[in-house]
């Protein structure tokens, strides 16, 4: 099958400094991704150079097949919902949605309209008038009815709620069952989403760290907590992310396996680690190194 | 070519208010023309020409900037090519022309008509169109407001390009040419060679040719900076 | 829902209790992947893997165009599958503990016929 997005070596450098740096991954057909990643890591612009909205310093992208990049064949199966989105002054909300009518060829306006009512949209109101969390909704409505095949949400819910955000994490994912296509979320919130993704894209100083299915990377990450000198047998066959003592006791974050009954029998205790958990340890140990 | 449309369709969206308003200041600014000059009865001189007409041209400058400024990042941000936002904003933009120069071409033949509005008022009319045909009469109107609006779109892509050093860069370099070739042209003593060379060419070269050839230099320049600016 | 394994296979194991306690009777449909998906939240793509490996199992079976329904023999197999699993499950750590605290295997089989005795009384 070939792949929605296939990136390869693709770096965006601004004079000195590589905001996304020798990057190379596969995005396949009808799957929720999670961009992760701190801020300034490479995320964004990671993803403009998937819209053609940056210019790639070297390498190569192809969306559908094709570089993006002025091709309005690939860029209209494409949505890209950013924080930042800026719109013109004039602009009403039900003109954002008019916008989104003329140019996704997959829009649905009811379910537009019904996203709407769920957020408690003014349409009638100017969008320069609308408060953040009103804005990312506004965003948010433009992603989903869109349907398009490949859709990025970059960080969509400044300034709203927790039930906001639900209402959106519950939307995606009814809407996502009865039409799937390529989403990627690029969020901080992980522990919020790491239910939805499939799958897991790592960046940290530009470049990728990680490129995993969810679920392998749940069995396969644990904190063990017991005497330094058991733990360091259950572990020898690891990688191991991160260390902490009390007293005699030790706890380490390792990836790999880990003998469950031979564990117990130490008196060491496993725990199984978060994927937000996850992402911290190995986003400081890449900081460290 | 359908999102070339949808796209200039959003930009006659964002102008509605846009549109409304030069009307409004081009309304107002001629009541209160009438009013004065209707006032002054008699005492008016020889068929005074008002100078009211230059704000419509202005307003088109302003939102030819605001016409990129807005809309080039709202657009790419919803998978528009530059490509297709420059092709629609051209065709918006000659659309809006010709609207004005239409419109600006029946009030002056009304105004013509009524004899200044029964006050030998000139508000739409130039003195210097008189003698040319309806055709001709539309370019003379149309190629200065395309001209402003071009200038408005040039600072515009300027600005998505390079943001506001770039404006102020652009304007200074600008201001400097035009200087030196002003100093030039006094330190030579050409300046009678200048007004001569300007009073030798028609009204139409002076308000259409000419304008509409800047114009298209403005616009090829958009282009160049457009095709590389990033949201 | 997190217990840290993989999400499908806490799917997989709450539909096998839900077969175990009867929940769901044999012949019964079973749920269908987007509605799994959104009464956890997850996503449908997991759900779909946790049950197909139901499936895969024996556990389930597909009736095509119709759903996912439970297997006859189903809930005898995987009782014997827990009675199976139960003594490194749950009395492996029950045992290691005690041997922790110093309860001797005597005491330990007293003190279970006393919490026994005292369940039989609640009832």
């Amino acid at each position: 099958m070939t792949p929605v997005v296939s990136v390869q070596d693709v770096s965006k450098r601004y004079r000195s400094v590589a905001a996304v740096d020798g990057v190379s991954f596969e995005l396949l057909r009808n799957g929720i991704y999670g961009l992760l990643g701190r801020n300034g890591a490479g995320k964004t612009t990671l993803m403009q150079l998937l819209t053609g909205q940056q210019f790639a310093t070297g390498g190569t992208i192809r969306v559908f097949g094709a570089d993006p990049v002025e091709n309005s064949q690939v860029l209209k199966q494409v949505a890209f919902v950013k924080e930042s989105q800026r719109y013109p002054d004039t602009f009403r909300v039900r003109n954002v949605l008019l916008a989104g009518r003329l140019l996704f060829p997959d829009w649905d306006e009811a379910f537009a309209r019904s996203l709407v009512a769920d957020f408690d949209l003014p349409l009638a109101r100017p969008v320069k008038k609308l408060s953040r969390g009103m804005l990312s909704a506004l965003g948010v409505v433009v992603g989903l009815a869109s349907r398009a095949p490949l859709t990025f949400f970059d960080e969509p819910y400044l300034g709203l709620d927790a039930t906001s955000r639900q209402l959106f994490y519950d939307r995606l994912l009814a809407d996502y069952a009865e039409f799937p296509r390529t989403v990627v979320l690029s969020t901080h919130l992980i522990d919020e989403v790491s239910d939805l993704i499939e799958h897991v894209l790592l960046i940290e100083r530009g470049r990728i760290v990680l490129d995993e299915a969810a679920d392998t990377l749940r069995g396969q990450v644990v904190t063990l907590t017991g005497p330094a000198s058991a733990v360091d047998q259950l572990i020898v066959n690891t990688d191991e992310l991160h260390r902490e003592h009390l007293g005699p006791l030790t706890r380490a974050t390792v990836r790999g396996d880990v003998p469950a009954g031979r564990a117990r029998e130490a008196g060491v205790q496993l725990e199984p680690v978060s994927l937000q958990q996850l992402v911290v340890r190995i986003t400081a140990r890449e900081a460290v190194s | 070519m359908n999102r070339v449309l949808a796209v200039a369709r959003l930009q006659a969206v964002g102008r509605r208010d846009g549109l409304l308003w030069p009307l409004v200041i081009l309304g107002i600014a001629f009541a209160v023309n009438l009013f004065v000059f209707g006032s002054m009865g008699d005492e008016i001189g020889d068929r005074p020409v008002t100078g009211g007409l230059a704000s419509v041209y202005i307003t088109g400058l302003a939102f030819g900037a605001v016409a990129v400024a807005q809309q080039f990042p709202f657009a790419l941000g919803l998978s528009v090519t530059r490509r297709e936002f420059a092709i629609a904003l051209g065709l918006f933009t000659l659309a809006q022309t010709a609207i004005y120069a239409v419109l600006l071409v029946v009030l002056q033949a009304v105004e013509h008509a009524t004899d200044g509005w029964g006050l030998r008022l000139r508000f739409f009319g130039l003195g210097l169109i008189d003698g040319y045909g309806v055709p001709t009469q539309l370019l003379i109107y149309g190629a200065p407001m395309l001209l402003m609006s071009l200038i408005g779109i040039t600072l515009g892509t300027v600005y998505v390009r390079w943001r506001t050093n770039g404006v102020f860069g652009g304007i200074c370099a600008v201001v400097l040419v035009l200087g030196l070739a002003a100093g030039l042209v006094t330190k030579y003593g050409r300046w009678p060679a200048v007004g001569d060379w300007l009073a030798d060419q028609s009204a139409l070269s002076l308000f259409a040719g000419w304008p509409s050839l800047v114009a298209v230099l403005l616009a090829l320049l958009s282009w160049t900076a457009l095709r590389r600016a990033t949201p | 829902m997190d217990d840290g394994r993989p999400i499908f296979l806490q799917i997989a194991a709450q539909i096998e209790t839900s077969i175990v306690d009867g929940t769901l009777p044999e012949e019964a449909q079973v749920p269908s992947t987007n509605e799994l998906a959104a009464f956890h939240r997850i996503n449908p793509a997991t759900a779909a893997k946790g049950v197909n490996q139901l499936v895969d199992d024996g556990v389930l079976y597909k009736k095509r165009g119709i759903g996912m329904f439970v297997s006859s023999g189903a809930q005898a197999k995987l009782r014997q599958r827990r009675k199976d699993q139960f003594g490194e499950q749950y009395l492996q750590p029950l045992l290691a503990e005690a041997a922790k605290l110093g309860i001797h295997p005597a005491e330990l089989k007293t003190m279970i016929d006393r919490y026994l005795g005292a369940n039989k009384e609640q009832r």
